[in-house]
């Protein structure tokens, strides 16, 4: 039997805090140990801002284990599409935060993970849903 | 404690659904145990730099700061 579990995308934030086991921010750890109940999308942006924290061997690492699970997590190399970033912006996003929006939406994921307020509040037409680490976190355990 | 063999034997009796869902279950602690490998490795980078304890609005400014620069790169207009 095979059950279709959903594709949700982790937002870097989510990654860094939950890598660092931030006390502040201590569901995006939980979070991380529960991958397996939901299969991540990682997009290029991400990907970028990953790389850009992570030493040369850190990254090594990270992208031998992501490589190593393809069931569990799926990166995503495609740029995000340039209309949809500009759509995005146009409803009130910061250029960086539209780019993720965009690639939620041309990788189809059920869920869009983060700590960022801004990014929360301000997009409302996305076929995704947005949640906080700690209402995801709720989600997989109800 | 159980040979390989024995448990390979065990595993295999087993219907193919639970076959599934146990090595499922066994790449999903995999993948944990690979997770704290790098979490180690990143915290004791962070302590040695003397990062691992900063505030939050510093790793706010540090993030917004980089998938700016990143976003501006990519997407220049």
């Amino acid at each position: 039997m095979t059950t279709r579990i959903e594709r949700w995308l982790l937002d870097t934030n989510v990654w860094l805090f939950g890598l660092r086991r931030d006390e502040q921010f201590q569901a995006c750890a939980e979070l991380l140990y529960l991958v397996g109940a939901f299969s991540v999308v990682i997009p290029l942006q991400i990907l970028k801002e990953l790389n850009a924290n992570f030493t040369k061997e850190e990254a090594r690492v990270f992208h031998q284990l992501v490589n190593d699970y393809p069931n569990l997590v799926e990166l995503n190399w495609k740029p995000a599409p340039g209309e949809r970033v500009k759509y995005f912006e146009s409803r009130g996003c910061r250029k960086g935060d539209a780019i993720i929006a965009a690639h939620a939406e041309a990788c189809k994921v059920h869920l869009i993970v983060t700590e960022n307020r801004q990014f929360l509040q301000t997009i409302t037409d996305l076929n995704a849903r947005i949640l906080s680490p700690a209402d995801a976190l709720a989600s997989v355990k109800h | 404690m159980q040979s390989i063999d024995d448990l390979a034997r065990e595993i295999t009796a087993l219907p193919p659904s639970e076959q599934e869902v146990l090595l499922d279950k066994v790449a999903q602690l995999n993948f944990q145990k690979g997770l704290t490998d790098l979490s180690e490795k990143y915290r004791e980078r962070l302590a040695r730099e003397g990062r691992l304890n900063d505030g939050s609005e510093q790793l706010w400014t540090e993030l917004h700061r980089t998938r700016e620069e990143i976003a501006e790169r990519d997407y220049p207009n």
